[in-house]
């Protein structure tokens, strides 16, 4: 097996890493910096913090809170067109996923023309402006990956831009700035990082690096995610999953890649904008891993390793699926992830999620080519509940 | 063979002892450790008849090795109420070399109150004389009229009106080549209180008719080595960018991680850097007729002293330094150099640390007593010291009794003496550093940022940073100027330069070793003083408050602060 891995961006990582950022930025050279959010973390006084300890450290900011859930690419373009206005620099991406692939865009087109659709899908294009990201969830793991997220609205479809371009120079990874979240986010998102993980190592593009990060996430996920639902103080718990998703991150988007989890969680949030992209990966993961072990059955007993189940030597490719999956619903009843029917998602749009889902850019990445029938196979299961 | 003078203050007495200086183990420093482990009552009152006052010089004095004539002073300190040696430039301490004089130990208290100055003269008589029409004078006017009678070829070794009031942030202040003013100051402790409580308000040293000559063991070899080291030193980027602008850089290095010290150690960036940085002083200094790469003594290749000006050209102070610019200025939220110049001044005149100065303003700031950043307010409150009004007394027992009294919680001290300025969440070398010499909170035992490109923000390795450095710190101490110590490193000529001296055989072990046993000496005073691992410890807050700029907290335990003098010698000499 050949692989390749992506370096790193920098990472400072640890309880008020946060304040580290205009130091930082002063140090590579950036003078005028727009910082990208939107208005939960702006209310939240996240931005504020940031922004004054950027200011502090001599920069000029620009602050901008505009970013929508499932980034809009029309907003995008909007932030790039202030962004250049104003002779900015250096991009700050501050948030959960959206503001940070916000960010990402934001950034490749300081300095590369518009619109941004066609830097969709694997793309070359380089960055020339520093990029700074600084997740305020424990989750998208966007801070390392090398994909942005973009709604494509005229085609009312989620699509990415993919490339090492869209990785930081710079990821501040602050657990402190999550101790805010309330459960149910706090729990979606840990379990969109749980996705991360448990199809980074079924994917077809798996490797044992990333092999290594996702089992640490994963097992890092389970011992902790249930802590902080419950005690959103938790720092000790909070720091283990800011870890754990950009872990996640790291081996889901970056190292290896994630698959058919993602093909669904993507189309189904660009069907149900008002459901957490983390609520469908909770949904979907256990369906998926369970049809995996039929295809990598030893790779799926890793995550139930990784999860601290037991799993026997001479466990069936079905065992271990059923095993696994079911031990990944408890968790998931455990932190409180809605049902599909809680959620008010009809079993009429199965086969139209299936239909885009399968054709999802992640897709092909899952450990054996789906078929339609297959794809259909495993939306239903979801359903079934 | 030279002197030993010890001058009982009592009985008015002076006893001279010659001892042969190459059997001596310890210089600066070290001496004084030694005498005051084996002659002072470690639990004694700083300044009760039981202390000593102990001057003296370096193991190379005597030598023209470049700042071979630091100069030591010791005691026990007022301040943290443990041992204590202050050392410094100027010219004192090459006039005792050149009298062929090693130490000067005052002892007991006179009963009667009346004050003294000690003269030795031309022909190395040593006399008290009474000095009544000098006392309540401040150092620059007394040194003046001390000239008028002594002749111009003295150094003088001087108390202001501070050490004469017993303050415990109170200097004795040197003349200095060059300019010829008191503006050296033996900073620390408070060790002009301890001269003051003999009652002696200053030592003149007059140049000899006859120069002393010190013997060498191999004097060709010492010769031959000397001048590899100044070659060295001369090259090296220690001297020149102290040559440049002193220890003024230390604004610029320190400014960007926030280890400069802003409005009583917050933590934060300080918005006016570049008013009061490097670049701002030598446009000063262009400006108004300055100067740097001034030397403080003579033989000094570094020359890491300036000549400020005010406005009109005239002499205002010279070396003004960083620890005075960042206590007295950033960490008051103040940023004028002028005005800090006009502080360096009043503080040398007065005799007052400007460190531990500094950080009593901001503890009146921070308890609201005057405004963040009041100039003149901050004047003020020096001018209480030097008037000696109730407050100006309570302000002279330094920070930690005038916080203590204000109510203040964030109180920068260690063994009750003022942390330097170097934030240690931000340069946590320093902290440990801080947190564990024997001499309170004091940067010159142990600068841990030597390692260029090193986080010391990082927890990781600045225990044993700061172990390393305290042990060559203290080395240097008994021999030289840190400066010129510094501007060695890398080199071993100090070696063959010892060997040179007092024959036998050198290593760096054996240099190191005399740093490291300094330390012990010390520490084992300390501890019979009533001190413990307790007394190890940054304020609180450090632990707590996270620096704004930076995130930073001070943490790296207690139990591996505790390890800072495990096997030094070995740790140290394993480094060189």
């Amino acid at each position: 097996m050949i692989f390749d891995i992506t370096p790193n961006p920098v990472i400072i990582f640890g309880e008020g890493a946060a304040l580290r950022t205009g130091k930082r930025m002063k140090e590579m050279g950036c003078k005028k910096v727009i910082c990208i959010t939107d208005k939960g973390i702006k209310n939240a006084g996240i931005l504020e913090k940031v922004a004054e300890n950027v200011r502090n450290a001599g920069l000029e900011v620009v602050e901008f809170d505009g970013v929508l859930p499932d980034p809009p690419d029309y907003k995008i373009e909007g932030c790039a067109e202030l962004a250049r206005e104003e002779g900015i620099d250096s991009v700050i991406g501050l948030g959960g996923g959206s503001s940070m692939d916000t960010a990402k865009c934001v950034n490749i087109l300081l300095t590369n023309p518009s619109p941004i659709s066609q830097y969709y899908g694997p793309s070359g294009v380089q960055k020339e402006t520093a990029l700074v990201l600084i997740p305020t969830t424990a989750g998208t793991g966007s801070e390392l990956s090398i994909v942005s997220v973009v709604t494509d609205i005229e085609n009312k479809r989620k699509s990415g831009c993919v490339g090492p371009a869209f990785l930081p120079d710079l990821a501040i990874i602050d657990p402190e700035l999550t101790l805010g979240l309330p459960p149910a986010i706090t729990a979606c998102t840990g379990m969109d990082a749980f996705s991360h993980s448990a199809e980074a190592i079924t994917s077809g593009v798996a490797n044992p690096v990333a092999d290594m990060e996702a089992e640490k996430a994963i097992s890092l996920i389970c011992n902790n995610l249930p802590r902080v639902v419950k005690d959103a103080s938790n720092i000790e718990a909070r720091t283990a999953m800011s870890l754990a998703a950009s872990l996640g991150g790291v081996s889901g988007i970056k190292d290896s890649m994630v698959h058919f989890g993602h093909s669904l969680a993507h189309t189904m949030g660009s069907m149900y904008h008002n459901v957490p992209h983390g609520v469908f990966c909770a949904l979907v993961i256990p369906e998926v891993i369970r049809d995996n072990a039929q295809v990598v059955p030893e790779k799926v007993k890793l995550i139930g390793e990784a999860m601290g189940l037991e799993m026997a030597d001479n466990m069936s490719p079905r065992e271990i699926g059923d095993k696994v999956a079911g031990a990944i619903k408890d968790l998931n009843n455990e932190i409180g992830i809605p049902s599909i029917e809680e959620i008010g998602i009809d079993e009429s749009a199965i086969k139209d999620i299936v239909k885009i889902a399968y054709q999802d850019e992640t897709a092909i990445f899952a450990p054996e080519k789906l078929s339609y029938d297959h794809a259909l196979k495993i939306l239903m299961r979801v359903f079934e509940g | 063979m030279v002197k030993e003078y010890r001058i009982n203050t009592r009985k008015r007495e002076i006893k001279v002892r010659e001892i042969n200086e190459n059997e001596l183990e310890f210089g600066g420093r070290g001496l004084i450790a030694k005498i005051m482990s084996e002659e002072v009552e470690p639990k004694c009152d700083p300044l009760g008849a039981e202390n000593k006052f102990i001057v003296c010089t370096g193991l190379l004095a005597g030598t023209s090795v470049p700042t071979a004539h630091r100069l030591s002073v010791g005691g026990k300190s007022p301040l943290t109420g443990g041992i204590k040696e202050s050392n410094s430039g100027g010219g004192a301490g090459g006039a005792l070399a050149r009298q062929g004089i090693k130490m000067l130990i005052f002892e007991d208290k006179p009963a009667d109150g009346e004050w003294s100055i000690l003269v030795i003269d031309k022909k190395g008589n040593v006399e008290l004389k009474d000095a009544g029409q000098y006392i309540g004078l401040n150092n620059y006017k007394l040194v003046e009229l001390l000239k008028d009678k002594f002749g111009d070829d003295i150094e003088v070794i001087s108390i202001g009106v501070s050490g004469e009031r017993g303050y415990k942030n109170s200097t004795l202040q040197v003349t200095e080549a060059v300019t010829g003013y008191p503006a050296r100051a033996l900073a620390r402790g408070g060790m002009g209180s301890v001269l003051g409580s003999k009652k002696i308000k200053a030592i003149v040293i007059s140049d000899p008719e006859v120069k002393y000559e010190r013997e060498f063991a191999d004097k060709e070899k010492y010769n031959k080595a000397n001048q590899k080291l100044k070659n060295y030193m001369r090259e090296s980027e220690e001297t020149k960018r102290l040559n440049r602008v002193g220890t003024m850089f230390n604004v610029d290095a320190n400014a960007p991680s926030a280890a400069l010290p802003v409005r009583n150690f917050r933590g934060e960036f300080f918005e006016d850097v570049d008013k009061i940085d490097s670049e701002a002083m030598v446009k000063k200094l262009n400006e108004n007729g300055g100067k740097s790469g001034i030397p403080c003594q003579k033989g000094c290749l570094i020359g890491c002293s300036n000549i400020y000006n005010d406005k009109n050209g005239n002499y205002l102070t010279s070396g003004l330094e960083y620890e005075t610019v960042a206590m007295c200025g950033a960490n008051c939220d103040i940023a004028n150099l002028d005005y800090l110049a006009e502080i360096s001044r009043l503080c040398d005149d007065i005799g007052l640390d400007t460190i531990e100065t500094g950080s009593t303003i901001a503890i009146c700031m921070e308890a609201g007593k005057i405004e963040w950043g009041d100039k003149e307010a901050a004047l003020g409150l020096i001018k209480e010291m030097k008037e000696g009004t109730k407050f100006g007394q309570l302000l002279g027992q330094g920070t930690e009794i005038v916080g203590k009294e204000l109510g203040v919680e964030r109180i920068p001290t260690v063994k009750g003496q003022s942390l330097p300025s170097f934030d240690p969440r931000n340069q946590k070398g320093m902290g440990v550093t801080f947190a564990t010499t024997a001499m309170g909170a004091d940067h010159t035992t142990g600068i841990t940022l030597v390692i260029e490109g090193m986080d010391n923000m990082r927890n990781t390795t600045q225990v044993v940073l700061s172990s390393v450095m305290q042990s060559s710190s203290a080395t240097a101490d008994n021999m030289m100027c840190l400066f010129g110590w510094f501007s060695l490193l890398g080199s071993e000529y100090i070696v063959d330069v010892l060997e040179g001296i007092y024959g036998g055989e050198w290593d760096m072990e054996r240099v190191i070793g005399i740093g490291v046993r300094t330390i012990m000496m010390e520490n084992e005073f300390n501890k019979k003083a009533g001190f413990t691992k307790e007394d190890d410890r940054l304020p609180d807050f450090f632990y707590k408050e996270k620096s704004p700029a930076t995130g930073a907290v001070f943490d790296i335990s207690q139990e591996e602060i505790s390890k800072v003098y495990d096997n030094l010698l070995v740790k140290s000499v394993i480094i060189y």
